[in-house]
């Protein structure tokens, strides 16, 4: 599995721009889904049989988009102005390097020279508008050869394995939910479940409410990848969770507040089956629950989410024994709401 | 009405724990109509009728605070639901949604204060995270007017509650909805919508005391505020039901708080929405006010709306 959420972290995904996310779930989902399409906003939708019909239509969902940039003009010099696409972490990302388009032109971010600077400029995080991307050309029209405006910019793939089960990539959020999906979508299910990836996460749980909107589901779970802020300064109060610590199972963040019947029954299996959990310790963030659980006539939701440090750049850190627990809480999940009959 | 305001106003039922306020107007209301949960929790109240379905709502919920963290030496951290000042809750008792009671203290000074400042002093019993807190209820009364904490959210429960008791004839296939998470940016509306798909929609809620609007002025019908352009037909039948009564109301047009209504009129095909609301002085603190008689006139017009027909143009 970690293979598995290590190759769609690869992949670029920027939202609006999911096609090869989707390609990858789809050819990999085709031999073991029941049905499978693609609607109208992009989300990807699975249904697959387990060994009885559902009592009640449940639905896992995770988003297959990603934070990048969105070129938006080419300086006369051949330079490229970007804007962000989603909440980017502006203060990592001077040096990055970055792929443009479905061609994959390479880049780096760049800006001003520290040495033409002045002392107030070298104490405040620049503005996205003073940044731009160099992809080396040395005229506007040399540029516009390779890129064009409306291309994406996605951050260059290169994971690094850390100690302590820890690896460092970009996307973890919410690659890590897609592979865990795709993981059990493999697997037999104890009833025929609907899986969702959805598009358009990172700017406003856009997809998903269209994917809810058709499927009307009963109960959902989001599987995401959240902010952990357990690194120094952060102490105390200020610590939201924190990667090796278990699945992240939230009462509230800033869009949702989760359903508590089914919030109690994750945490009733997670008990019964050992699985260490914790819970989000600020009220902030949000997820496709949003947009889910708000849907038609509403469902139930829960998220279940990885913590992951820096989450929105492209150094993002994950621990591997907090996804396996993940996949391990949610498998043991739906085989126990099979017996539930009130949520 | 008082005495069932009053009970009100002591349940808990912060935005996200609605349970005991919900469960407690569940009882009263089983013998007045159908009643049953929605999946975001919103309680319906359905009373049969062969005419148009009309869906009158109002929201249940408080804004208040959500234990975050439990730290060392019997304190609690929180974050804060729902639009609140928090230097209005430092120094104060609270009381916890399963039932005990805390004072909430503040790292920061004065009106500075911020919610990561607030935290509560358990000393009268531990608490879980993700507990909400609200404040203890408080009650104060004049012949004119009730002071109690949390009256421009539960004023809205009674004055439904009420019209469902005192109802008689009327041919409307009427659903009453209790919504949850009003606070919220009214989450709980939109589903409970579309999952009634009525013909026309009127929301009662509290409305802050401002510029011309004033409490003991009679209830406040809204033309429109941040969210929405309230639909005419239905202002106009609240409006004539008001001149059939000879009830004094107040039209409010521009309200900065954004009502329930926005949520309900764009759901589905878009339907026919009106608001209604009663005016409350010191909105949001420990103790807000608001005239017993608005309330009353509230209930009065929706009956009338309801049992005497104004309308004509939706037959």
């Amino acid at each position: 599995m970690v293979e598995t959420i290590l190759t769609l972290c690869r992949l670029s995904g920027v939202s609006g721009w999911e096609d090869s996310v989707r390609e990858y779930l789809i050819k990999e989902a085709e031999p073991y889904a029941d049905e499978m399409r693609t609607d109208a906003s992009g989300n990807l939708l699975i249904r697959k049989q387990g060994r009885k019909r559902a009592k009640r239509e449940v639905m896992l969902a995770a988003h297959m988009d990603e934070v990048g940039i969105l070129i938006k003009s080419v300086t006369q010099e051949g330079f490229l102005r970007f804007a962000f696409v989603g909440g980017v972490d502006q203060r990592v990302i001077i040096g990055k390097k970055v792929y443009v388009g479905e061609n994959r032109i390479p880049g780096v971010i760049g800006l001003k020279p520290i040495h033409l600077t002045s002392a107030k400029e070298r104490k405040t995080i620049p503005e996205v508008s003073q940044m731009y991307l160099d992809i080396g050309a040395n005229t506007k029209e040399e540029a516009l050869r390779w890129v064009r405006p409306g291309d994406f910019g996605v951050f260059a793939p290169e994971e690094i394995i850390l100690g302590g089960n820890t690896v460092c990539c970009k996307a973890l959020d919410d690659r890590v939910g897609c592979g865990i999906l795709l993981t059990m979508l493999k697997e037999q299910l104890p009833f025929d479940t609907w899986f969702a990836f959805t598009v358009q996460e990172e700017i406003g749980c856009r997809g998903a409410f269209g994917a809810a909107f058709g499927l009307q589901p009963e109960l959902a779970f989001i599987v995401e990848g959240t902010t952990a802020a357990d690194a120094p300064p952060a102490s105390g109060s200020e610590k939201v969770c924190i990667p090796g610590n278990g699945p992240v199972l939230p009462f509230a963040d800033g869009a949702t507040m989760y359903d508590r019947s089914l919030l109690q029954f994750l945490q009733k299996v997670a008990r019964e089956e050992g699985i260490p959990w914790q819970t989000k310790m600020r009220i902030a963030g949000g997820t496709d629950a949003r947009a889910i659980q708000r849907a038609g006539k509403g469902c139930k939701v829960a998220a279940v989410s990885a913590a992951i440090r820096y989450l929105h750049s492209p150094s993002s850190v994950g621990n591997i024994r907090d996804w396996e627990l993940i996949k391990q809480l949610l498998s043991k999940a739906l085989e126990k709401l099979e017996e539930q009959d009130e949520i | 009405m008082k005495s069932e305001l009053k009970q009100l106003i002591g349940l808990p039922g912060v935005s996200g724990t609605e349970g005991p306020v919900l469960d407690w107007l569940q009882e009263k209301l089983e013998s007045v109509g159908e009643v049953c949960r929605d999946a975001m929790g919103n309680l319906l109240v359905h009373r049969k009728g062969s005419g148009k379905k009309l869906m009158l709502t109002t929201p249940v919920d408080l804004p208040g605070l959500m234990v975050t963290q439990l730290e060392d030496g019997g304190t609690a951290r929180v974050g804060t639901l729902g639009p609140l000042e928090p230097w209005m809750y430092v120094g104060r008792t609270v009381t916890m949604s399963e039932g005990s009671q805390a004072v909430v203290r503040s790292h920061g000074s004065g009106s500075n204060c911020r919610a990561e400042d607030l935290y509560l002093d358990l000393s009268d019993g531990p608490v879980a995270i993700g507990e909400t807190a609200s404040f203890s209820p408080a009650w104060h009364e004049t012949a004119e007017s009730i002071g109690a904490s949390y009256l421009s959210a539960r004023g809205g429960c009674s004055i439904l509650l009420r019209l469902l008791q005192n109802l008689k004839a009327g041919s409307w296939d009427l659903y009453v909805v209790f919504t949850v998470q009003g606070q919220l940016g009214n989450r709980g509306i939109g589903p409970a919508s579309y999952g009634v798909q009525p013909d026309m929609a009127i929301t009662v809620e509290g409305c802050k005391e401002e510029g011309a609007i004033q409490s003991g002025k009679g209830p406040v019908v809204a033309l429109l505020d941040r969210r929405a352009i309230y639909s005419k037909s239905v202002t106009d039948k609240i409006r004539q039901a008001a001149a059939a009564k000879n009830l004094t109301i107040q039209l409010s047009a521009g309200q900065r708080e954004a009502g329930g209504g926005g949520g309900a009129l764009p759901i589905g095909g878009g339907i026919s929405t009106g608001s209604l609301r009663f005016a409350v002085k010191d909105w949001h603190s420990p103790l807000e006010v608001a005239s017993i008689r608005d309330m009353e006139a509230c209930t009065t017009l929706l009956q009338a709306i309801l049992e005497e027909r104004y309308d004509t143009e939706l037959d």
